[in-house]
C-alpha cells in the first residue's frame, strides 16, 4: 500500500478519513438489466464514463457494466442484446459510512477503477471513481494559482494569473480576480463586463485546450490590453475556430458547460483589436484590447 | 418584480441570500453554457440554469448578475453555496424543470431584455 | 398542438423537416445532452443551444418531436444532413431559449 502512505502523509490523516460521499460521483442514470447495450455505449460516450451500477427498478444494486464489458458486446457485434447478457456480478461495493483511505485500499486491493456506494438497503447512491478520487486529492493538494502585480513603466499596471490546463475546479477563478482587481479601479461597467467576457473565455479556452498558460492584463489611461498565451496543440485552422459553434471539445467538456464553440467569436465581439496566433504544437497567443469610454485619472 | 415573489411562483428553496425582498428583478436569462451566460444581453438579470457548479456563480459574477435559479432540484453542495456567499450572490432551487421554470416567469411578465 | 401549428404560430424556420404532423404536448429546454437523454420524453420539443453532430444522435435516441435551435444560431450543412438522414425536424428561432420556452409555454405546450 504505498499509494496510501504517500497520500497520508501529505494530506494529512483527517481528509482520508472523509465519508466516501465526498468523491462520489451523484446523478449516475438509473441502468436496468433490460436497457440495451447500445444505450450503455451513448451514455458512456456523452458522460464519458468508463463503468456503471446496474440496479433493479428500485435502485438496488445487481452488478456493474463497464467498459471492458463493453468491448465484448461490441466485438460480437451485439449492441441490440440486454445489459443483463454482458454485466458482471457479483460486485464490490462501498457503503455510505466508509472513509476515503478505505475505498483507496479496495481499488487498489483489486484493481477496481470504480466502486458503486449504497445506502444500508443495498440502493445505489452514487459511484467512487477512481478519477473522481483522484481529483478531490488534487484539489487537496491545493493547486493554488500564482498572481502576481506589477507596474511596468508608470501610469501602467499589469496582473498576470496563471492558468493550469484541465484544472476545471478552479476554472473562472483568474477572471475572476482580474475583475475584483479592476473593480478598484474606476472602470466603466461596461468596459469593466466586455473585459471580463473576454478574460473568462480565454481563461477557458486555456483551461479546455492547453497544458498550462497565462492570463495577463494591463491597464493604463486609455486602454486595457488583454493576453493570453499557452503551451499546447494550438490550433491548425483559425477560421474555422472563428466560426460560432465549431468546437474540437470532448463530449465531457461540454458536459460541464464548457466547450460551446463560441469562445473565441465572443472575445472578437467585445475587443476594439482582437488578433490570434497559433502554431499547431507550439501554443496560442490571443491578444485584445478595450478601449476604455471613461479615461482613467 | 421582487426575489421573493418569484421564490413564491416557483416554489423554490432559498439556499444563500439575506434580503431577498430588497432584490428586484426586470430580466432573465436561461442558460447551461458558459459562453451562453456570458451571452446574456444585459447586466443584472436573474440567470437559470441546471448546473449546479461553482463555475456557473463564477461565470454569473463575471456578467453582473443578481442571482441563481437552480433548477430541477439539482442538489446544491457546500462549495457552490460558499461561493455564493462569499461573492454575495442568491442562489434559490426549485424542483421544476428549466422549461416550466422560465414558462411561469415569462407568464408573469419577466422578459430577457 | 400539432408541430405544424407550433412552427406557425411562432414563427420557426424549418432547416430539417421530420414528420410535421405529430401532436406536441411538452417542451423540454437544456443544452447539457445527458440531462435531455435521461429527462427528455417521447414527442417533446427540444431547445437548445447546441449544434453539434451529437443532437442529432440524443434527438433520435429519445425520439423528440424536434429540436429547436435558439438564438439564431448557425447549424452546419453536416448536421443538418445528418438529421434529414434520421429524419429528425430541426427548427430554429431568432428568440433565446429563455423567451421561446415563456412563448411556447403560454401557448399551453407544458
Amino acid at each position: 500500500m504505498t499509494m496510501d502512505s504517500e497520500v497520508t502523509n501529505k494530506l494529512g490523516p483527517d481528509i482520508l478519513s472523509y465519508s466516501v460521499e465526498k468523491v462520489m460521483v451523484r446523478n449516475i442514470p438509473q441502468v436496468t438489466p433490460y436497457w440495451q447495450m447500445r444505450h450503455i455505449k451513448e451514455l458512456m460516450r456523452i458522460r464519458r464514463l468508463d463503468g456503471v451500477p446496474v440496479t433493479d427498478d428500485e435502485g438496488h444494486l445487481l452488478g456493474i457494466i463497464s467498459i471492458s464489458d463493453l468491448i465484448i458486446c461490441i466485438e460480437n457485434k451485439d449492441l441490440e442484446a440486454p445489459v443483463s447478457k454482458y454485466m458482471t456480478t457479483p460486485v464490490k461495493c462501498l457503503i455510505l459510512s466508509k472513509t476515503l483511505i478505505e475505498a483507496l485500499r479496495e481499488m487498489n486491493r483489486f484493481k477496481y477503477g470504480r466502486l458503486p456506494v449504497v445506502d444500508e438497503e443495498f440502493k445505489v447512491i452514487g459511484v467512487v471513481y477512481w478519477w473522481s478520487l483522484f481529483a478531490f486529492l488534487q484539489e487537496a493538494l491545493d493547486t493554488s494559482m500564482v498572481v502576481k502585480k506589477t507596474i511596468p513603466s508608470e501610469g501602467v499596471i499589469s496582473y498576470t494569473y496563471q492558468v493550469l490546463g484541465r484544472d476545471f475546479v478552479h476554472a473562472g477563478n483568474a477572471s475572476l480576480q482580474m475583475r475584483k482587481s479592476l473593480q478598484q479601479l474606476s472602470i466603466d461597467p461596461k468596459d469593466l463586463r466586455r473585459t471580463g467576457i473576454i478574460a473568462y473565455e480565454a481563461e477557458m479556452n486555456i483551461i479546455i485546450h492547453a497544458d498550462k498558460g497565462f492570463l495577463q492584463v494591463k491597464i493604463n489611461s486609455e486602454k486595457i490590453e488583454v493576453t493570453a498565451e499557452d503551451k499546447g496543440p494550438g490550433i491548425s485552422d483559425v477560421s474555422l475556430a472563428m466560426q460560432e459553434g465549431f468546437t474540437t471539445a470532448p463530449d465531457y467538456i461540454r458536459e460541464m458547460g464548457f466547450g460551446a464553440g463560441m469562445g473565441l467569436p465572443n472575445i472578437k465581439r467585445n475587443s476594439d483589436i482582437f488578433q490570434i496566433d497559433s502554431r499547431v504544437g507550439v501554443g496560442t497567443k490571443v491578444y485584445s484590447v478595450v478601449n476604455l469610454i471613461r479615461r482613467l485619472k | 418584480m421582487k426575489l421573493n415573489y418569484i421564490v413564491n411562483l416557483i416554489k423554490g428553496r432559498i439556499c444563500v441570500c439575506q434580503h431577498l425582498e430588497s432584490i428586484e428583478i426586470d430580466k432573465a436569462w436561461a442558460a447551461d453554457l458558459m459562453s451562453d451566460v456570458l451571452a446574456s444581453p444585459t447586466e443584472e438579470a436573474l440567470l437559470i440554469t441546471s448546473l449546479a457548479t461553482p463555475q456557473i456563480v463564477r461565470t454569473a459574477e463575471m456578467v453582473g448578475m443578481v442571482g441563481i435559479i437552480i433548477v430541477s432540484g439539482k442538489k446544491t453542495d457546500d462549495t457552490i453555496l460558499n461561493l455564493a456567499e462569499e461573492l454575495d450572490i442568491p442562489i434559490v432551487s426549485t424542483d421544476l424543470s428549466l422549461f416550466e421554470t422560465c414558462g411561469i416567469l415569462y407568464d408573469h411578465g419577466l422578459r430577457s431584455n | 398542438m400539432l408541430l405544424r401549428e407550433v412552427i406557425d404560430s411562432l414563427n420557426l424556420q424549418v432547416i430539417s423537416e421530420g414528420n410535421l404532423e405529430v401532436e406536441v404536448r411538452s417542451g423540454i429546454v437544456s443544452d447539457l445532452l445527458s440531462y435531455v437523454m435521461g429527462n427528455a420524453k417521447e414527442g417533446d420539443l427540444w431547445l437548445t443551444i447546441q449544434t453539434h453532430m451529437n443532437v442529432v444522435a440524443v434527438a433520435s435516441l429519445c425520439k423528440v418531436a424536434a429540436v429547436i435551435v435558439t438564438s439564431n444560431l448557425e447549424v452546419n450543412e453536416e448536421v443538418i444532413d445528418k438529421a434529414q438522414e434520421e429524419g429528425i425536424t430541426i427548427l430554429k428561432s431568432s428568440l433565446p431559449s429563455y423567451e421561446l420556452s415563456g412563448s411556447l409555454y403560454l401557448s399551453g405546450i407544458r
